[in-house]
């Protein structure tokens, strides 16, 4: 057998993790250890490198943040009620977006903050239309257009959607009563034509020309839920939440829907006001209809 | 034979016959205890699930983001990768353990997530030790030169820290200079001392799901405690030369 090499403490620092990990042939082992034994500095060295992985052995790391738990909990639970259903949920009808199963009558409010996370919402849509559901794309001109792009994209022939009626493209209007007037008729029209469910798709103009005023349209969002409640619709609004100012996203998406999707993740919405005192105090804030 | 040197390794590696650095693992299987999940995870019970979160969410975390821009779109992958749990748990054939058929499918899906944003991250090169440059585990200004009688000995020897793992853990300072020191890694080796370190994953775990060999792993891993190491030592305070 061959006599193990000299080992100098340069070399040394090199080859520890190999030394450790069980990884040195026999006579490499040998000629490490017959320096650990005479050498004051690689031994306090070795015995650095282990108190530090001994060290980070006792760092833990961040458990999982409640709410995140709570959310991969509650996807979960719609991934099984779905699976147990089968192919339907009784009285539910499928969101389109992660599995999960909303009730005719619900009105979500959806937070987005990605492209991705926005073109997946359209996915309510176009689950809809296979479905033969009646769907409208309602909001400002431009994510209307996104929307129906994004449709397009999923292979949607929209020409004959829009020419059978099954599609229905609807911009913004001054008067917030009058939308929801002219959504109602809408929506009715649909129903008799024999579609089993409208959904809606909304991109509301905040701040828009040819939109209300920011408190006529939390006014708008609010009746929405009351109006539809009895309904076979479903109606999902876009928040935009890079773009829009917080009060607009805690008033116009955490205060009037009882529903809300976040990161895809349906969860009933503990800040939703009920609709009747949303709209009392709404009525008794004085000043500008800005929101203030 | 030789005595046992001050500070022999603990767990006994130093003194077992050393295998072949190259043979991959064939002791990947589910442990028992994953069996009971795997079973359980079936029948859609939502306790072994909560269980698999708890266990695995934070690695998969971290693991998501070397590859997604965001730490917001990982979440995403992470979350995606418990859908894909969920679906496939049905056709998990116990071939690898099921931590790492779990990881594989976050591999999958940061991957694709990560081409899908235009990141072209050659998954090979990513964990390759070559495409660093060159690495000195200590400042070779503390060893002396190649001449004299102690040839590329220590010129300023360490001196043992005097404290214990405990009562460095003790100090949240010396833990954030830690963390800091770790942060500051390349990603592939952040990434595996990490991972063996700090969740303590074994060496074969770690090749398993990063489809890495053990020699690439061996190298990243020394590379991060090397440079980990000299961070705590300039922090605690390294020998001075006198004069």
């Amino acid at each position: 057998m061959t006599e193990p090499v000299k080992m100098t403490c340069r070399q040394l620092v090199e080859r520890l993790t190999d030394y450790l990990e069980g990884a040195l042939t026999p006579n490499e082992r040998q000629s490490v250890e017959t320096h650990l034994a005479g050498c004051g500095g690689c031994a306090a060295y070795l015995a650095q490198m282990q108190s530090l992985v001994e060290t980070l052995h006792g760092l833990r790391e961040e458990p999982i943040a409640e709410n995140r738990r709570a959310e991969l909990l509650q996807m979960f639970r719609s991934f099984a009620a779905a699976e147990a259903g089968a192919v339907s949920v009784p009285g539910k009808v499928p969101l389109g977006i992660g599995g999960q199963w909303v009730s005719p009558g619900d009105h979500l409010a959806y937070f987005w903050e990605s492209e991705e996370e926005f073109d997946a919402g359209v996915d309510f849509l176009s689950v809809g239309l296979a479905g033969g559901d009646a769907c409208f794309v309602f909001g400002y001109d431009e994510a209307n257009a996104k929307v129906v792009e994004l449709l397009r994209r999923r292979g949607m022939a929209i020409e004959s959607l829009v020419g059978e009626g099954r599609l229905m493209v609807v911009g913004g209007n001054a008067s917030g009563e009058a939308m929801l007037a002219n959504l109602g008729r809408l929506f009715q029209r649909s129903l008799d034509g024999g579609a089993p469910l409208v959904r809606l798709l909304g991109n509301l103009g905040w701040g828009r020309a040819q939109w209300p005023q920011d408190r006529e349209i939390l006014e708008f969002e609010a009746k929405v839920t009351e109006a539809i409640r009895n309904l076979p619709c479903v109606v999902v609004c876009m928040y935009d939440v890079a773009s829009l100012p917080g009060r607009i996203v805690l008033r116009g998406g955490f205060e009037t829907h009882p529903c809300t999707v976040r990161r895809k993740v349906l969860q009933d919405n503990p800040h939703f006001v009920p609709v009747a005192d949303f709209l009392a105090q709404l009525g008794r804030e004085a000043g500008p209809s800005r929101v203030q | 034979m030789s005595q046992t040197p001050m500070g022999s390794p603990k767990r006994g590696v130093g003194s077992e016959a050393a295998p072949s650095p190259q043979v991959s693992s064939r002791t990947d299987s589910p442990s028992r205890d994953e069996l009971e999940l795997v079973s359980a995870l079936r029948r859609r019970d939502e306790r072994a699930f909560s269980t698999l979160v708890d266990r695995h969410h934070s690695s998969l975390l971290h693991l998501a983001k070397l590859y997604v821009r965001t730490h917001a779109v990982a979440e995403e992958v992470v979350q995606e990768t418990w859908l894909g749990v969920l679906q496939g748990i049905g056709s998990f054939e116990g071939r690898s353990s099921l931590k790492t058929w779990v990881f594989r499918i976050l591999m999958n899906r940061a991957r694709t997530r990560a081409q899908r944003e235009g990141r072209t991250i050659p998954f090979s090169v990513a964990f390759d030790p070559q495409q660093e440059g060159p690495f000195a585990a200590v400042d070779p200004e503390r060893f002396l030169g190649p001449n004299g009688e102690y040839p590329d000995h220590w010129a300023l020897p360490p001196r043992e820290w005097g404290r214990s793992p405990e009562e460095l853990l003790l100090s949240g300072e010396t833990r954030g200079r830690i963390l800091k020191a770790i942060e500051a890694l390349p990603p592939s080796q952040r990434e595996v001392i990490t991972l063996r370190d700090i969740d303590q994953w074994t060496s074969d775990e770690v090749c398993n799901v990063l489809g890495i060999t053990e020699t690439n792993q061996r190298v990243l891993l020394h590379r991060a405690r090397s440079s980990v190491r000299r961070a705590l030592e300039d922090y605690l305070g390294s020998p001075q030369r006198k004069g």
